[in-house]
């Protein structure tokens, strides 16, 4: 077990490693320069010696084996530069931002998977049916609509013309609540976006719980508790769904990964301040540093959501626990 | 468990949807960027960003609704006979928001400040001062380095005058968030990317504000901003609608649509350093064959008006009348003139070839960023192909664009042509805010004066009339030399100005129904709030608690009922 997991923890390192290279070269590879990249359109305003001073003080004007290891040495204290557009510390953009974005959309992941399961599982034990084919439909059309065009459908009717939902935002502007009830403001405001992409990504986990609760109830074990006189609920929800479960919590974990870079059109409908939005406001300004660090963040959740997958899974499934141990 | 879960969801949305609105008695004000700290050195774009800095800073003139300056911080002014001496009787009653006096030392300090360190719109401008002094505690005198007819208009109606008491240590002023001005409102709260707050400055010197407090979200996305606006969550917002929205906003029983002219220009730019467009006729066969009125109705659906040739707006009373009767758009006369010039359809495929028979296609670009532009610049090739101009649109993203043509760029080489041939291109509003500002988009030295040359012509004639309108400070005198500037312009056609589109506001009158709008510039800006009624308490939320209530009942009476009749087909699918 312990050499599975050591085995796995190296890949991933060498995973991490190549693609904090890449992000540390790409800058350098672009034309005009590491300077042009780090000072945008500023660069052709400065003064050849400016431009001089400001390459030493960033270290550009040593060698690439210097400035790699001093790359390195800046993330390891979780220093990612200078923000062109917003002049702050790009720690300090990430940090207002990301929080938002990890309620966004690690809820609407909690929220998806549940729907998805519990539709998946009533799907399944009905297939065939009218109800099944109805659920894989709809599921299918909702997740076949444009992230944008599903938001602003939803913000139509349950913002503008039912007026049950704030429209825009994350909270009332100018509000002064505090505690519960501005939380409860946060969640009002959070409802329609955390629908938005819900909806949107309820079809690949109600697919994935269909076809694994088919193939478990077809299992010796569940004919057995049938027999036995067990409730049909209890059988559904007890012995099948639980073994079925499992591929769905891959799923989740590996949904995990895109917690961070998965809303960009959501936020911007909605007008979040979140990672997403960062990234595209990032692109219209050309602030790449921004990009650069935004890039690298997601990166790395990715692989933590890969990794974080393959070590929750020998951990619920004893099968995969005795292979690695064999 | 599974009932437990079904309660908990159930009692989850039952709290988000009757829990309650937001506090009334506020104008909210959806902003469509975000201006960050607000600061005259942290404010982002000209529009709203300027306007907004406004709320919170003062200048010695004030652009009034006609868009002529007027003494604001200023009580009285007069100039010295060689015009290059101008003596400012600064206003007594003027306190920053922080207490202290506003005073002489203020603006000397503030003009200074912006010499000393660089700032895109304010160091430019504060050049032209050779020497500025206190010459008492209300009184400045400034020198120029040459009498400037266009001074009032900018920098003294243009500068926000800073207090020297909190800017003068600061060294790094992008970073500075000092938000003490001494204009209306006073910055309370800024979110970023969120929203800022403002409270009316009780003690300003023209009379408390019109709103006690001014809460403004940051939409940025604009169909978010007028659905807001539609919903009633904000009381009006910070920019124009756009043209297919009039109609549906006009119909809204508790909107109000005021519409005014805005100087805001869209050209159809034409590069007069290369072959056809260095040739006048071309050029002049080129705008004969835009249809400009068609523009104004596709494009802006009647919401606009039509380019005039001398390029001044028909509403500013320095525009050349007579030019209205240029013969607008031609096509025939257009073919006439292609014809002599010798572009000639040789191979007979209905497009004309070069005069040396080889096929001919000009570029027109147009920026991703702008879709009306972009539909603009796909009807000038229609209207060009009409009269037997091939044209191909290249759509380009616009930090692209800018480069391609050499906009903005520092390193521009100007002894070589711009690269390009067409380009749909426009000039903000405070170009055409006095005439003086023509000297930049007209003038032959494409380095220092006329910097807003893209087209790159040059015409010593022009010139000469452009650099008599900077100087003259008679106003009659210098409108006329406008005027012989325009009828220069329309005569030698260097580019063709398509439309302007008109400025065109919703708001909600219920709750506020001051907003001035400032001529050239729209609604959004502080004299909205100087001089007109308070605000009328907001309304609540739109629908009752009540009837949410009822329907929520109703949905989760559903989802019983239906779990239910569920659980029985389970049981009998079970046995």
């Amino acid at each position: 077990m312990r050499r599975f997991l050591a085995g796995r923890l190296v890949q991933y390192a060498v995973v991490l490693w190549l693609a904090l290279t890449l992000n540390f070269l790409l800058p350098r590879l672009m034309p005009g320069g590491p300077a042009q990249f780090l000072l945008g359109d500023e660069a052709g305003r400065l003064s050849p010696e400016l431009k001089a001073a400001i390459m030493s003080e960033l270290g550009l004007d040593r060698s690439l084996g210097h400035q790699y290891l001093a790359f390195l040495g800046r993330l390891a204290r979780g220093d990612l530069g200078y923000s062109l557009a917003r002049g702050e510390p790009i720690r300090k953009v990430v940090a207002d931002r990301l929080p938002w974005t990890v309620l966004l959309t690690g809820s609407a992941l909690v929220v998806a998977t549940w729907a998805g399961v519990a539709l998946g599982t009533v799907a399944a034990w009905r297939r065939g049916s009218r109800v099944d084919v109805g659920l894989v439909m709809g599921a299918m059309l909702l997740a076949s609509m444009p992230v944008f065009w599903l938001g602003m459908v939803l913000v139509a009717t349950f913002g503008l013309h039912l007026g049950w939902f704030p429209l825009f935002g994350l909270r009332t502007a100018g509000a002064t609540q505090t505690g519960w009830r501005a939380a409860l403001d946060v969640a009002r405001h959070l409802a329609l976006p955390v629908l938005t992409l819900a909806v949107h990504n309820l079809f690949g986990t109600l697919l994935l719980m269909r076809h694994s609760m088919v193939s478990v109830l077809g299992e010796d074990f569940v004919l057995l508790a049938r027999a036995k006189g067990v409730p049909a609920r209890r059988v559904m929800y007890r012995h099948a769904m639980r073994n079925a479960l499992l591929p769905v919590a891959t799923h989740f974990a590996l949904g995990l990964g895109f917690v961070v870079g998965g809303a960009t059109v959501t936020e911007t409908i909605f007008s979040l301040p979140g990672i997403g939005r960062l990234m595209y406001e990032a692109v219209l300004a050309r602030d790449y540093p921004v990009l650069q660090a935004a890039f690298l963040l997601v990166t790395v959740t990715v692989i933590a959501g890969n990794l974080l997958a393959d070590l929750v899974y020998p951990l619920l499934d004893p099968r995969v626990r005795r292979e690695a141990r064999a | 468990m599974w009932k437990v879960h079904r309660w908990l969801a159930a009692s989850i949305l039952l709290a988000l949807l009757v829990s309650p609105a937001t506090a009334s008695g506020r104008l909210r004000v959806g902003l469509h960027a975000d201006e960050s700290t607000l600061t005259p050195y942290s404010y982002v774009t000209g529009d709203p960003g300027y306007n907004l800095l406004l709320f919170v800073y003062d200048t010695l003139f004030q652009i009034n609704a006609d868009g002529v300056p007027e003494p604001w911080l200023v009580e009285a002014w007069a100039w010295s006979e060689d015009g290059r001496q101008l003596t400012l009787d600064l206003r007594a009653d003027v306190i920053w928001h922080d207490g202290e006096p506003f005073t002489a030392a203020d603006v000397v300090f503030t003009f200074d400040y912006v010499r000393r360190y660089a700032h895109t719109r304010w160091t430019g401008p504060a050049q032209a001062i050779e020497r500025i002094e206190e010459a008492g505690r209300h009184r400045v005198v400034i020198t120029l380095r040459d009498p400037s007819a266009g001074f009032i208009y900018q920098p003294l109606a243009d500068q926000p005058i800073m207090p020297k008491h909190l800017w003068k240590d600061v060294t790094d002023p992008r970073t500075f968030d000092g938000r003490i001005g001494t204009g209306p409102f006073r910055l309370v709260e800024y979110v970023p990317d969120q929203y800022y707050r403002f409270e009316a400055n009780r003690q300003y010197f023209r009379g408390p504000p019109a709103a006690e407090e001014l809460v403004m979200p940051i939409i940025k996305d604009s169909t978010a901003l007028f659905t807001a606006l539609k919903a009633g969550e904000v009381d009006a917002v910070s920019r124009t609608l756009t043209p297919e929205l009039v109609g549906e906003f006009s119909a809204l029983p508790r909107m109000r649509v005021v519409s005014g002219p805005l100087t805001v220009t869209y050209l159809l730019c034409l590069n007069n350093q290369v072959t056809p467009f260095d040739d006048r006729d071309f050029r002049r066969a080129v705008a004969l064959a835009v249809d400009r009125r068609d523009m104004v109705d596709t494009l802006f659906l009647g919401h606009a008006r039509l380019g005039s040739p001398g390029w001044v707006h028909p509403d500013l009373p320095w525009y050349h009348e007579e030019l209205d009767r240029e013969p607008a758009f031609d096509p025939d006369l257009a073919r006439q003139l292609l014809d002599r010039l010798g572009y000639l359809d040789v191979d007979n495929d209905g497009l004309r070839e070069w005069p040396d028979g080889r096929g001919m296609t000009l570029a027109l670009l147009a920026s991703s960023h702008d879709p009306i532009r972009l539909r603009g610049a796909e009807l000038v090739a229609a209207y060009l192909k009409a009269v037997g101009l091939r044209v191909n649109v290249v759509v380009m993203e616009r930090a692209s664009l800018s480069a391609r043509i050499g906009w903005g760029e520092p390193d521009h080489d100007y002894s070589k042509p711009r690269n390009y041939e067409m380009v749909m291109w426009g000039w903000s509003a405070p170009v055409q805010s006095w005439p003086g500002r023509m000297l930049g988009v007209f003038h032959s030295d494409h380095r220092n004066v006329g910097t807003l040359n893209l087209q790159g012509s040059s015409d010593p004639l022009l010139d000469t009339v452009l650099e008599q309108i900077v100087t003259t400070a008679d106003l009659e005198r210098q409108f006329e030399l406008a005027r012989q500037a325009q009828r220069r312009i329309a005569d030698t056609i260097p580019f063709v100005t398509l439309l302007y589109p008109d400025g065109v506001y919703a708001f909600n009158a219920e709750a506020y129904d001051g907003w001035v709008f400032v001529k050239g510039q729209g609604i959004f800006n502080k004299l909205s709030f100087l001089g007109g009624s308070p605000p009328a308490p907001a309304a609540g939320p739109s629908s009752g608690t009540g009837g949410r209530v009822a329907v929520i009942a109703l949905l989760l009476l559903a989802v019983v009922a239906v779990g239910v009749a569920w659980r029985r087909r389970l049981a009998v699918s079970a046995r």
